[in-house]
């Protein structure tokens, strides 16, 4: 690989690297707690018709 | 390696390659629906595909990520290389099913367009936990849109190598899209441990072989206190160091040269294939032919230059011999100039 693209390859990875760790971690801590409720589960499954998830 | 375009150079190889792959998905997504209709009895058959569509989806993903660099650490796997571009069109076509599938089970009963549903559906940019992460992996779906539909040698050939790479490497930033949107979709939902530990452990694993493989490559770049005498030539190493038919490695002027030896001659030329950039110095003489090991694209060793009717060429370095010493100008000739092999 010509050294431009072996830079901005190295690049690429390195901040590729820091940015999804990063988003890895502060996901896992926005997480809402886990409902108690055994029924919810299954109907997150199912997911409601027209909305997000 | 072809001087004409078709479709698919179809060969006994790519089929059986295409087979593995091909009854690998169908296993995956039969036991992905069996298993999660034995678990939960009360999900849908529309939401186990989608899901299991979309897992294999990330699963191939990752598979195509890590396959440059096992091959760069590990060249035995290079067989794996060879055929990589029908696996990463292969991942996008399960990714668009995953889309189409997910747009039309949550976005097509409302007024609006499907599409801008699922663009402005969801507003909640400040809140990781409630993030619009469907754009995410429709961004993502995009560029891997564009990466399939240049898949070819011929947008290779006319995009250029070094343009055809920069547009390919986008890759990542659509890897980084889609981690996002599985953590802030589904995982938001999902809150089983294994599913965020399997997520984390193919995130490490792409992005620790690469940083590993990058660290090996940044070493081949580095200074190896060469000598440059008055003629401009530069001391590389001595005769002996070069096994026959193949090619020792050096960086002159920030740019890597293949010098080979064959036949009792010595030829330098660019490491790098016109075709995908693979790495010449890597690969053997074959029939007379420097071979890439990544594709099999072949140049001669004196001039860079693919045998007819074969049009691709590569940069030559005036070369010689002085006393068991190999010596190499690293001022590059123009692609293609035929540069007399030094004697043994």
């Amino acid at each position: 690989m010509i050294r431009p693209l072996r830079r901005l390859h190295r690049w690429l990875i390195v901040w590729l690297a820091l940015i999804l760790v990063a988003l890895f971690v502060a996901s896992l801590i926005a997480r809402k707690p886990v409902p108690t409720n055994s029924q919810i589960p299954d109907a997150l499954l199912q997911g409601p018709i027209g909305g997000q998830r | 390696m072809s001087h004409a375009y078709g479709s698919v150079g179809w060969n006994r190889q790519k089929k059986i390659y295409d087979g593995v792959m091909l009854a690998g998905i169908v296993v995956y997504l039969a036991l992905f629906v069996g298993i999660g209709a034995s678990i939960h009895p009360n999900a849908t058959v529309e939401t186990l595909l989608i899901r299991g569509i979309g897992t294999c989806a990330l699963l191939l993903l990752h598979v195509v990520l890590i396959i440059g660099p096992l091959c760069r650490l590990f060249p035995r796997l290079l067989p794996l290389l060879y055929n990589r571009r029908h696996l990463g069109v292969t991942m996008f076509l399960v990714a668009l099913a995953h889309g189409v599938f997910s747009i039309f089970q949550f976005h097509s009963l409302g007024d609006l367009n499907p599409l801008v549903s699922v663009l402005i559906s969801n507003a909640q940019y400040a809140s990781l936990s409630n993030f619009p992460f469907q754009p995410l992996g429709l961004a993502a779906l995009v560029i891997l849109f564009l990466m399939a539909a240049t898949s070819h040698d011929f947008w290779l050939a006319n995009l250029t190598a070094p343009v055809w790479k920069r547009l390919h490497m986008m890759v990542y930033v659509a890897y980084g899209l889609i981690v996002a949107h599985v953590l802030l979709g589904v995982l938001q939902a999902e809150t089983n441990p294994l599913l965020t530990a399997m997520l984390g452990i193919g995130m490490l694993v792409v992005l620790g072989l690469h940083l590993v493989a990058g660290w090996r490559e940044r070493d081949l770049d580095q200074p190896k206190g060469l000598t440059s005498r008055a003629d401009r030539f530069v001391d590389v190493c001595s005769v002996n160091e070069i096994n026959n038919n193949c090619a020792k490695v050096v960086t002159l002027a920030g740019e890597r040269v293949a010098i080979f030896k064959y036949d009792g001659k010595i030829s330098a030329i660019s490491n790098v294939c016109q075709h995908q950039n693979g790495p010449l110095g890597e690969g053997q003489i074959v029939d007379g032919c420097i071979t890439c090991p990544w594709h099999g694209y072949q140049y001669l060793p004196d001039s860079g230059a693919s045998p007819p009717p074969f049009s691709e060429q590569v940069p030559t370095f005036n070369v010689k011999v002085d006393d068991g010493r190999v010596l190499v100008d690293p001022k590059p000739n123009a692609s293609g100039t035929r540069v007399e092999p030094a004697r043994v």
